[in-house]
């Protein structure tokens, strides 16, 4: 492990800092979490046409 | 701490708990969104890709052989699935002969941590942030990017050049 100096301190600390999550990963999130309480992950999980997504 | 809650609950996910999947996921959503926003540059792809991961490691943590190793397991589907999304996308590009350039959101741009990496050369910049966010060590980062340790190495420290350079001009702008 390398030292860090004052700048890679300051680096590492903004890096660090918790950002705002954006509504639409925690709704993706909620989502998997459904499919998983409802045993229906691996149905999610069929290819994705590059198209519809 | 944070390492036996994660132990406790990789645990009991394991033996099929769900509510204790959903709680060890939650714990990785800051990391798995900065890294997937970073790689793929907007909110809506990198809630594909955390959402497929979360998926991928529901039907996969019992083939995990080390516990402490999950970290580092997870990181590595994550990347695999924005890999995935780039692909995709670029197949869509091709077809609809849209510009190569990729799309960056104004919401990312405006983020702090985001805006301390990005000046950073692209292929340095997953290297940095695996080692200074996460502390990720440089054999961790090589199992995570499936790199060589020694380009690892190399990419960190031209990485930490880089960070040298940006608060040199920070301090020559007055903006430190």
């Amino acid at each position: 492990m390398m030292t860090f100096n004052d700048n890679e301190k300051d680096f590492q600390e903004k890096l660090q800092k918790d950002t705002e999550i954006p509504v639409i990963v925690h709704e993706r999130i909620n989502q998997a979490y459904r499919y998983i309480e409802n045993n229906t992950a691996v149905q999610k999980k069929a290819p994705k046409d590059p198209y519809t997504g | 701490m944070e390492k036996m809650m994660n132990e406790f609950l990789i645990r009991k996910a394991k033996k099929g708990d769900k509510d204790a999947f959903c709680r060890l996921m939650d714990e990785q959503v800051q990391c798995m969104y900065k890294v997937a926003v970073s790689y793929l540059k907007n909110d809506e792809d990198a809630a594909d890709a955390i959402q497929d991961t979360i998926l991928s490691c529901y039907e996969n943590l019992k083939s995990l052989k080390q516990n402490k190793y999950f970290k580092t397991w997870m990181i590595r589907i994550l990347i695999n699935k924005c890999k995935d999304i780039l692909q995709r996308k670029k197949q869509v590009t091709y077809t609809d002969q849209m510009p190569e350039t990729p799309f960056y959101e104004e919401e990312y741009a405006a983020k702090e941590w985001a805006q301390v990496l990005e000046p950073l050369d692209n292929k340095y910049r997953l290297v940095i942030l695996l080692y200074y966010m996460e502390g990720f060590n440089i054999r961790e980062i090589s199992d995570i990017l499936d790199m060589k340790e020694s380009t690892v190495k190399s990419r960190l420290q031209r990485g930490r050049k880089q960070i040298a350079q940006m608060y040199e001009y920070k301090v020559r702008e007055g903006r430190a």
